[in-house]
């Protein structure tokens, strides 16, 4: 009901086209890289929880991707204690620590009778993502500085003796982290459109109604800004594996605040957005820096603006609500002026 | 006199240095409907933010149902049984009648309930009998934004109302409204009340309204309590017809 009839559209044809691309594209390269560019829609998608539905902008959600990836980096490589050098506890850390990391910040962030909101917020989490970068950066021995830590080993699962499946990067991730990256937006979108997302809708409209109604808006929040960690350490995760190194940036304000604008360009508080601009930024600024050595950025940068002065609510807001335009004109030409159905305004 | 639902001691609010409430005593029986009036300025709508939790007392107590409330946060007080209307009508624009009538029922449902299941027959009742009673059945599926200010101000009552407050707070509920939707708006306070389980607090500027649905009124002045009593009681006061009624009707 909250949703637009429109959206279940826009995702399927996405998903098929997602689906069908490895088998189109026969150049292994470009497979290899949406199959990166995955793991950065997770960073997205994650973003856009917090950002598109709680109104929470937060401009240090690198954080969490970096400290996912450097938790595989360090299980894998340097190893902790006893344990095994495993990908998958890796992996399994790189969700943990992230969701811990954020329970922390959200008892610190949200507590007090005053939350802090808005531009504190954001403040508050751009610095948190500069004390990682400069942090990584600085913790040498451990974290490897300037570095970080190369040659992340990934394993190649034996199917027989003469095949090999090198699951880590080529076809075989391009699924794994688009399988992943599909189920946790099915899942996230049963998740807004369930009573609590309408919860998460009312804090981002009207947060200081909510306390005299009955809810803590601390719990509210810090549910889906933990939530919203796990899944960008994930996506950080997978990230270091498929790349097999990480390094102080991918913790920094710098990816942080690329990812605002990935969920800007998509459109903000659709999740299909954050996905739709993850993927489409990044491949054009990796097909445009082939293209134009020097001038891509500038390029890219002018496209960007222009997308986001002109389409508010994002290219997937401006399908939607194309369709749906489409939609109305073809019942009002059925049905006649009265028959039409009664529209939705977000 | 029968315990009381709500009762405040010496309470008071001070705002760098100027005494906006300053030492009320105030004590509202079960199913009674209490008139908060005075001039602008008089601390009304500062004791109703005080009891809401909205703002913290400088000193005092509050106690609800014999059980002192002083200390808790604004959503253990409405999870306690206490709801609110504030003066400057405040909901969900974007979310429509519907859904902010769900939104008011479903706070205490934990956050695991609220994410996996639908609203259960009981609460969809709930929100099919306030829609009938703030008279918004018509508009169930209308964004919030969208209404008249007076329909704004009947689907804040319905969202205080519906669930199941023991203490109901109006800040001038019918600001706004026309006569006739005054009038209905005192019948639905008086209805709301009638069964002696809910009692209200109702602050109003409109003297004819709060004549109507009171049982007694509570008239402040300067942050603190200049008389209290029943309806004839007061008008007949004459510390307050000098500050307040005489001057509300000339």
């Amino acid at each position: 009901m909250h949703r637009l009839p429109a959206t279940r559209y826009l995702e399927v044809s996405l998903v098929l086209g997602l689906l069908v691309y490895p088998v189109v594209q026969r150049d292994a390269f470009q497979v290899d890289l949406i199959g990166k560019l995955f793991s950065f829609a997770l960073l997205g998608i994650a973003l856009d929880l917090v950002w598109g539905y709680t109104g929470l902008l937060s401009l240090g959600h690198a954080a969490f991707f970096g400290w996912g990836g450097y938790m595989v980096g360090f299980v894998t490589v340097r190893g902790i204690w006893l344990l095994p050098k495993s990908i998958w506890l890796g992996l399994l850390l790189s969700v943990a620590v992230p969701t811990l990391a954020a329970v922390l910040l959200a008892g610190f962030l949200f507590s007090g009778r005053r939350a802090i909101g808005g531009a504190y917020f954001a403040i508050s989490t751009l610095a948190v993502s500069y004390l990682s970068e400069q942090g990584a950066l600085a913790w040498e021995p451990v974290l490897g500085g300037f570095n970080g830590i190369p040659n992340i080993p990934s394993y190649q699962v034996m199917l027989s003796s003469a095949h090999n499946l090198r699951l880590w990067s080529g076809t075989p991730f391009y699924y794994l982290a688009g399988g992943v990256l599909v189920a946790i937006y099915f899942l996230l979108r049963r998740w807004v459109d369930s009573r609590f997302g309408l919860v998460m809708r009312a804090v981002r409209d009207n947060e200081d109604r909510l306390p005299f109604l009955g809810y803590s808006t601390i719990r509210v929040k810090s549910v889906v800004f933990v939530v919203s960690a796990a899944i960008a350490g994930l996506g950080g995760g997978l990230y270091a594996l498929h790349e097999g190194y990480v390094s102080p940036p991918l913790l920094g304000f710098g990816l942080s605040t690329q990812a605002v604008l990935w969920v800007a360009v998509g459109g903000r508080g659709f999740l299909l957005g954050a996905i739709v601009g993850s993927l489409l930024v990044n491949y054009f600024s990796s097909a445009l820096s082939g293209a134009f050595l020097t001038l891509w950025m500038i390029i890219l940068g002018g496209a960007l603006v222009v997308i986001i002065l002109k389409l508010p609510t994002g290219l997937v807001g401006a399908v939607l609500s194309w369709i749906e335009k489409r939609r109305r004109d073809h019942s009002f030409q059925e049905r006649g002026p009265n028959g039409g159905e009664h529209s939705r305004h977000k | 006199m029968a315990e009381s639902i709500l009762a405040t001691s010496s309470l008071a609010k001070s705002f760098a240095g100027f005494r906006a409430v300053d030492g009320v005593d105030i004590a509202i029986s079960p199913g009674e409907v209490r008139g908060l009036i005075g001039p602008n300025g008089a601390g009304k709508s500062t004791l109703l933010k005080l009891i809401v939790g909205a703002i913290e007392p400088t000193a005092g107590r509050i106690t609800f149902r014999g059980r002192d409330i002083t200390g808790l946060p604004p959503h253990a007080r409405a999870r306690a049984g206490i709801s609110v209307k504030f003066q400057i009508t405040s909901m969900f624009d974007s979310l429509t009648v519907y859904q902010n009538l769900l939104i008011s029922v479903q706070a205490a449902e934990g956050t695991w309930t609220l994410s996996r299941f639908s609203p259960d027959a009981m609460v969809k009742q709930k929100i099919g009998e306030t829609l009938e009673r703030v008279q918004l059945a018509g508009k169930r599926d209308a964004p919030a934004g969208w209404l008249s200010h007076g329909e704004k101000q009947w689907l804040e009552i319905g969202m205080a109302l519906i669930s199941g407050p023991e203490l109901l707070l109006l800040d001038e509920p019918t600001s706004g409204m026309s006569r006739s939707e005054t009038n209905a708006t005192v019948g639905l306070v008086r209805d709301i009340c009638s069964d002696g389980r809910v009692s209200a607090l109702v602050i109003e500027h409109d003297i004819e309204f709060i004549k109507q649905v009171s049982d007694r009124l509570t008239v402040m002045h300067h942050g603190r309590v200049l008389v209290e009593g029943s309806v004839e009681q007061v008008e007949r006061d004459e510390t307050v017809q000098s500050v307040y009624l005489r001057r509300m009707e000339s």
